[in-house]
């Protein structure tokens, strides 16, 4: 077979591999001689040689399950048992053997140490500053039931904190809206001031008949209630002044058997004394005790109206079967600041406006 | 997962797979897109991954789109642009830090992955391997080899010094 320049680059392997037979290798050289661009190209292949990578070494031990099959700790593999031993791939046998080489060579214990440096340290000053724009505040829902089960919770806590939230009333009408009678009070001078007088009601009823409020609803609802015959009893005639001025609280305040009920129905009781409750306080401490089986012992504010939402939450929980947890987000004064409702398919969170 | 968990693990980890990144591809901006990708992508398959495992796949998926970009970069690159000063010692050294963060950039990525993800997080051989696709051998020696080429750099350095 003639050697051309289509084919001599087979001919040049078989001739470096040796498997060209005398004739055709004098062939191959006489053909180089008369192309001497493919002679260069053949002289660069036969200087071109592939020595072992000493990587291969370093992958055998590295690979190795066990530095205990390594007999001899030396300067060939001396730095792969330090590596090892940083790395805590060393049994406790082949830490010994280091320390016993570096005891004899402490030449070495400088490159030992060099490697115990050579280990990052994260830069706990860089942090990711896109967090909160990430981050999912709602998940949206597309079946109508659960739109359903959400607006219902929020009704139901919405309900509860407007009907549980103290209201700010005016000083010169506060007093004139509410009969206050304890069993033990002393009469209040009476103050009057331009088109509105101020009024402490005494603690027998015909003090209240002379009395004018500036209130007029409350002046005729008040006259309408007093009875015409004396009361003697406090106590009874606490129920019976209940009992006309709202036969709905009557009832309910005899349901609850308060002895001590101080009329202030709309808010609390401004000083809290032991044994005196609002009927705001009986209503929340008869609900936490019976739904969230809880001791109140205290009358706060605010823990009356997260413990009436946290009501609300469990009996939303109760009749939908669902998981719904409020949270809320306390700072360094131990003061709310974000609240936020959590189930498995929704999340919802607010900050508390100021 | 919760939406509840997918946003702690956002307070957990990103900043974690955010230094990582940024060490790896040192570009604030391609970092910070990088790992909003990362969590949009686990916001899709938030019913897959559970909260055990989202820091495991979260540095998965943030692995893998750091080596596609740098990829597709580096076939954009002109190779004269190529920085020949990579292997210079120029630059003056204050401390071991700055020296091992200049050599650690001097290592494939293969390698720098595999012992930043070792060094910062803490994570186990068979980990890493689950990370970076690599076997837990290969990963094995990518990490000893890059130790030694550290031993190697440093030990350069201090010879010039």
């Amino acid at each position: 077979m003639n050697i051309t320049r289509n084919n001599y680059e087979a001919f040049l392997i078989d001739y470096m591999d040796g498997r060209l037979d005398p004739i055709q290798s004098n062939q191959l050289l006489n053909f180089l001689t008369q192309n001497p661009d493919l002679k260069k190209e053949f002289e660069r292949y036969e200087n071109i040689k592939i020595s072992p990578s000493k990587d291969i070494h370093l992958k055998k031990q590295i690979l190795k399950r066990n530095f205990s099959d390594i007999k001899k700790i030396n300067k060939t593999n001396f730095e792969e048992f330090c590596i090892a031993k940083l790395e805590g791939d060393l049994q406790e046998n082949d830490e010994i053997r280091l320390s016993q080489y570096m005891d004899k060579h402490p030449e070495m214990i400088k490159d030992y140490n060099l490697y115990s440096r050579l280990y990052l340290k994260p830069d706990y000053n860089i942090k990711y500053p896109g967090k909160n724009n990430i981050k999912k505040s709602v998940l949206l829902m597309y079946k109508r039931s659960m739109y359903f089960y959400v607006s219902s919770a929020a009704a139901i806590i919405i309900v509860i904190m407007l009907v549980f939230m103290p209201k700010k009333q005016k000083e010169e009408i506060s007093k004139v809206q509410f009969a206050d009678i304890t069993p033990e009070k002393e009469i209040v001078q009476k103050k009057e001031t331009q088109n509105n007088t101020e009024i402490d009601l005494g603690s027998t009823l015909e003090e209240i008949k002379e009395v004018q409020p500036a209130n007029k609803i409350l002046n005729t609802r008040l006259k309408n209630a007093i009875p015409d015959k004396p009361i003697n009893n406090t106590a009874t005639r606490e129920k019976e002044m209940l009992s006309y001025l709202n036969p709905i609280e009557a009832g309910i305040e005899n349901t609850f058997n308060y002895p001590n009920l101080i009329m202030n129905r709309l808010g609390t009781t401004e000083n809290y004394q032991e044994g005196n409750f609002a009927f705001k306080d009986i209503f929340i401490r008869k609900l936490k005790n019976s739904i969230l089986q809880k001791d109140f012992s205290t009358n706060i504010e605010n823990k009356i109206i997260w413990s009436a939402a946290e009501a609300g939450i469990k009996s939303y929980n109760y009749l939908t079967e669902s998981e719904v947890e409020l949270e809320k987000k306390l700072n360094s004064e131990g003061k709310v600041v974000a609240f936020a409702l959590n189930s498995e398919s929704f999340s919802i969170s607010s900050p508390l406006m100021k | 997962m919760t939406v509840a968990e997918y946003n702690r693990s956002i307070d957990d980890f990103a900043d974690g797979l955010y230094r990582f990144i940024l060490k790896n591809i040192k570009d604030e901006d391609k970092a910070k897109d990088i790992i909003q990708d990362t969590f949009e992508k686990l916001w899709i398959r938030i019913s897959n991954v559970t909260y055990e495992k989202v820091k495991s796949y979260l540095f998965t998926a943030a692995y893998h789109t750091m080596i596609d970009l740098t990829r597709k970069e580096k076939r954009k690159d002109n190779i004269v642009n190529i920085d020949s000063e990579m292997y210079s010692h120029n630059i003056q050294y204050t401390d071991l830090t700055e020296v091992l963060e200049d050599a650690i950039n001097k290592l494939p990525e293969d390698q720098r992955s595999v012992i930043m993800l070792r060094d910062y997080e803490g994570y186990s051989y068979n980990e890493i391997a689950e990370i970076t696709g690599l076997s837990e051998a290969q990963v094995k020696v990518y990490i000893y080899r890059g130790r030694m080429f550290l031993k190697k750099y440093i030990g350069s350095i201090e010879k010039v010094i």
